[in-house]
């Protein structure tokens, strides 16, 4: 594999990085609000909610950016 | 070359990692398995009013409202001749859906029938593929081993059987405040409830059961019913639209054929329940045994045994969602036609 498609492969993992401290964030910070309010269990599940939907939107920005960056470096590969 | 050598290790890791090396004392990656039970689970202790509790499946299929709504508000807000991003998505969407019924219904009922069958498609697919993300099945509260042992004693009053404390099992979670997780390495992290009540857990673990906040909405039989249901009123509302209360109850009730005809209309009475039945547990079936694979398969091969079965629910969600969506419109444009007109 060659460094350009390392460089993928470390943008795709660094997503589902993304997307796990966006949801386990979430979570935590609406169990933190939950703590402090005694509203137990419900800002939890907002958070975890809010997490989750945070983590998609991002995530299908961040890969159509990788989508789109490896299809113009195929491009470049195939004028060469 | 060097890519099969990082996947062979990293399997042998997860392999090493998961239930099946932790019986060779290996086991460091994995967590008990989850706890499966059909029925939806409250996501509170006490009912919110009465006795109506809100279940995990509500709220996952409230989320998948918001999601298609907001699809639908973001891609129609500023609409434009030359469609572009969301709008561009949705518009495909809804020109190969109404292509489609019109070549199964014809051009004058696709329009009719293009919202119910667009609306199952969507809400399925969605509630589907979310059941997919992280967070669905591993966040939520945990029912004490007391509440736990109290509903079994409670099931087994209501079914007259004797309460056997070895069958129930516990899992033993770390932290014994309001955070609590399974570190890694915990397989063996399982007790019965007879041992609970001989021996107690140490200081700093809770045993319980994890009740998750999100579970996917098609993995309780009630949420699939009630598709079900709503599909197949339509489907008989526009049947005697189209052909007055004697056209369709004559299809089930046919005196005019003689007693074949007669036996065969009851029939197909009684296959109008069964399409109920049936588009029911199709669905149930596929997303909860789907969800039931995912388990499993994190639990015996962590890290990566569960990324094929993920692409595998992806695609299953989808097809379920097309099936159920087809056959009610199949079933429409069935309903639709006279008797007659069939026969001719």
């Amino acid at each position: 594999m060659n460094a350009r498609g390392m460089g993928t492969v470390l943008r795709l993992v660094g997503i589902g990085w993304y997307v796990a401290i966006c949801i386990g964030g979430g979570a935590a910070g609406g169990l933190y609000v939950d703590r402090w309010l005694d509203l137990s269990p419900w800002f939890t599940m907002l958070g975890l909610s809010m997490g989750i939907a945070l983590a998609v939107v991002g995530m299908y920005r961040m890969l159509l950016a990788v989508m789109a960056d490896t299809s113009d470096s195929m491009d470049e590969e195939t004028r060469e | 070359m060097t890519a099969l050598v990082v996947a062979a290790i990293i399997f042998i890791v997860s392999l090493a990692g998961g239930a099946l090396g932790n019986e060779f004392g290996g086991g460091f990656l994995s967590s008990p398995i989850s706890h499966i039970q059909l029925p939806a689970e409250s996501v509170t202790e006490d009912a919110l009013f009465l006795d109506f509790k809100v279940t995990n499946t509500m709220i996952a299929t409230w989320f998948a409202i918001i999601v298609l709504v907001s699809i639908s508000f973001f891609g129609t807000r500023k609409m434009t001749e030359v469609p572009r991003g969301i709008q561009n998505l949705i518009e495909v969407v809804i020109e190969f859906f109404l292509n489609l019924c019109e070549s199964i219904a014809g051009p004058e009922k696709a329009r009719r029938f293009l919202p119910l069958v667009m609306t199952i498609f969507l809400f399925i697919v969605a509630a589907n593929w979310l059941g997919i993300l992280p967070g669905f099945g591993t966040i939520g509260r945990i029912e004490t081993a007391e509440d736990v042992i109290h509903h079994a004693e409670e099931k087994a009053e209501e079914d007259g059987k004797e309460l056997n404390l070895a069958e129930i099992k516990l899992q033993v979670f770390e932290g014994d405040s309001s955070f609590s997780f399974f570190p890694f390495g915990s397989v063996d992290d399982e007790i019965t409830a007879e041992e609970y009540e001989h021996d107690g857990v140490e200081d700093g673990q809770r045993a319980g059961l994890l009740v998750p906040f999100l579970r996917s909405a098609n993995t309780e039989v009630n949420t699939t019913l009630a598709i079900a249901l709503v599909a197949m009123f339509i489907v008989h509302f526009w049947a005697f639209r189209a052909l007055g209360f004697f056209g369709h109850v004559g299809k089930f009730l046919n005196f005019k054929s003689g007693p074949i005809g007669l036996f065969v209309g009851i029939l197909e009475g009684i296959s109008e329940i069964a399409r109920v039945i049936s588009f029911t547990f199709r669905l149930f079936g596929n997303i909860f045994a789907g969800e039931v694979l995912l388990v499993a398969m994190a639990f015996l091969l962590p890290l990566i045994g569960i990324i094929p079965f993920l692409g595998l629910e992806l695609f299953v969600g989808l097809i379920q969602a097309f099936i159920f969506s087809i056959l009610t419109l199949v079933f429409a444009a069935m309903a639709t036609v006279s008797h007659d007109a069939e026969e001719h």
